[in-house]
């Protein structure tokens, strides 16, 4: 035991503490938490009766609501792990995922029980190792990559208050379930006792902004850039914003402190696989104007941040790649143990062997312990606030029949900006067109992996060293 | 009405090209082909709010086939 405890723990001491506090709010539904909690055992006694057992995986495909923070909370009480597959992406994606996870039954609809049964729970034991939930990304094998998060990973951000993270009473849920930020802007109100209000939209924009009354929010950071460009006023009221995902813009955090001095911005940084986040800093009007760009902060309770080189740690200020450990870290890849092994290594930190995790992310720490993110190591990209890898789209084109290689860029838009992806193949006779190949990408993808370009070329042109030329790619 | 819900076309088209950075964009492009992403589409709808007091919501750009499409919708709600 680490005495971070469950999340469902978390959520069943507050309906003791509070239990006619609001826990969430979707439109006119409200629901305290000793009715959440209620609710969440029944459906729980219904669901062990179905044979969800603990080490389960529980795909529950509801939109959100208040159903599906009931469904969630009863997968947690059968010691099961949930998953939250996006109902945005197409059917094929959402049954892979749901290959992947085996699961005891599928959640589709509104929780409902026997009431003759709620008696009969046998609670699961209070175990914080067991895995909690599994988010999925872009892997770079042409299928979703499950990530199986343990309670202890989400709960050490909220077990006691923190400055690093600094979240309020209220926060709106709207990040897909299958992200990390859904753990944040969900668990981190129920589990503190705060209220979490559901917004049924895709996106958070300025008006709903307007139209909430919540006291923090997380945007990503593209989001973030939106709301300061378009509606800067939005922000009232709200006391503190956290922002992540992408580097911070020096000139929207400027804009930001110079509106609202008094309230306060937290860049943050940290892979699905570390949970949430790993560091955060909260933004000083110095920052903005710092040549070495804003700084990602220090690192989260039961979290540590290691520099590391090709055979050890890397000196204070040195760049290399950012590893991390403690709780936060995820107990693996779904089906994927020598993906595991790779990217979660045992390195030994002050002479004792730490298990840590690879991020593939470049980074380096000043002297008083301060991270500063520096880029990436392989391909991987953002795409609007989405973590891409070029290699997943490769590799779905490459099993159309007729297409032979294909390479994936990130295409820039004037001013730096990342504009989507271009794709370009080499093909036999009879394969798909370019406009076909991109319809049947866009069958088996989420939107924001489907290529903005597809183009078919008669061979790839090489550099010097036998590389795939990109920059002669794009001129082609 | 005609001439102003022109006006209002023309608009419509100017902030779809601004925000994404192409010189012009015609009524049947794909906005998809145009590189449009989801963070592109909330600042488009943003700039539609405030220009044109009009309240397109980013899914629906996001689903339309051409700008045309987009544009009718827009009309329909506002």
């Amino acid at each position: 035991m680490n005495g971070t405890g469950t999340v469902h723990g978390a959520v069943a001491r507050q309906a003791r503490l509070r239990p006619q506090a609001t826990a969430v709010v979707c439109g006119a539904d409200r629901v305290s938490y000793a009715e959440l909690d209620r609710r969440a055992d029944a459906y729980a006694a219904e669901l062990i009766s179905s044979g969800v057992r603990p080490g389960g995986m529980v795909p529950v495909l509801l939109p959100r609501s208040v159903d599906l923070v009931v469904a969630l909370l009863a997968v947690l009480k059968c010691g099961a792990a949930y998953a939250v597959p996006d109902l945005r992406w197409p059917h094929v994606r959402v049954q892979d995922v749901i290959d992947q996870l085996d699961p005891p039954l599928v959640i589709t609809r509104p929780p409902m029980w026997d009431p003759g049964r709620v008696d009969h729970i046998r609670p699961a034991p209070d175990d914080e190792d067991a895995a909690a939930t599994v988010f999925f990304t872009s892997g770079t094998t042409g299928r979703a990559k499950g990530v199986i998060s343990p309670h202890r990973a989400t709960m050490r951000l909220f077990a006691q208050p923190s400055v690093r993270l600094p979240i309020g009473r209220t926060m709106p849920q709207v990040a897909p379930g299958c992200w990390d930020a859904f753990s944040l802007e969900l668990w981190g109100m129920l589990a503190t006792g705060g209220t979490s209000v559901i917004v049924e939209t895709d996106f958070l924009l300025p008006q709903h902004l307007r139209a909430l009354t919540v006291d923090t929010i997380f945007l990503t950071s593209a989001l973030f850039e939106v709301a300061v460009d378009e509606d800067i006023d939005c922000f009232a009221g709200i006391a503190t914003v956290l922002t992540g995902g992408e580097r911070m813009s020096q000139d929207h955090a400027r804009r930001f402190l110079r509106r609202f001095p008094t309230s306060t911005l937290i860049n943050c940084y940290g892979p699905v696989e570390t949970c949430v986040f790993v560091t955060a800093h909260r933004v000083r009007p110095e920052d903005c104007a710092a040549a070495g760009g804003v700084p990602v902060g220090l690192p989260m309770p039961h979290t540590e941040v290691h520099v590391l080189t090709r055979t050890g740690m890397a000196a204070v200020g040195a760049i290399g790649e950012i590893g991390v450990s403690g709780h936060g870290l995820a107990l693996g890849y779904l089906n994927a143990p020598a993906l595991t092994r790779e990217r979660f290594v045992t390195v030994e930190v002050d002479g004792l062997p730490r298990r840590v995790y690879r991020t593939g992310d470049l980074g380096q720490v000043t002297d008083q312990g301060v991270l500063h993110f520096r880029g990436r190591l392989d391909r991987q990209v953002k795409i609007a606030g989405h973590r891409v890898e070029p290699a997943e789209l490769e590799a779905v084109s490459m099993s159309v029949p007729g297409v032979r290689t294909s390479r994936v860029m990130p295409v820039l838009a004037e001013g730096g900006g990342r504009n989507g992806l271009a794709l370009y193949y080499t093909a036999d006779p009879g394969a798909p067109a370019p406009a076909a190949l991109r319809r049947y990408l866009a069958s088996r993808l989420p939107s924001y992996l489907v290529p903005h370009t597809v183009r078919r070329i008669d061979a790839f042109p090489f550099s010097a060293t036998g590389k795939i030329d990109t920059e002669a790619l794009l001129e082609l | 009405m005609g001439v102003g819900r022109r006006q209002d076309d023309s608009t419509i088209r100017q902030v779809i090209a601004d925000v994404l950075g192409v010189e012009s964009v015609s009524m049947s492009d794909n906005p998809f082909d145009l590189g449009l992403t989801s963070i592109q589409a909330i600042r488009i709808c943003a700039r539609i709010r405030h220009d044109l007091s009009l309240d397109p919501a980013p899914e629906c750009l996001l689903g339309s086939a051409t700008v045309a499409g987009f544009v009718a919708t827009v009309r329909g709600r506002g």
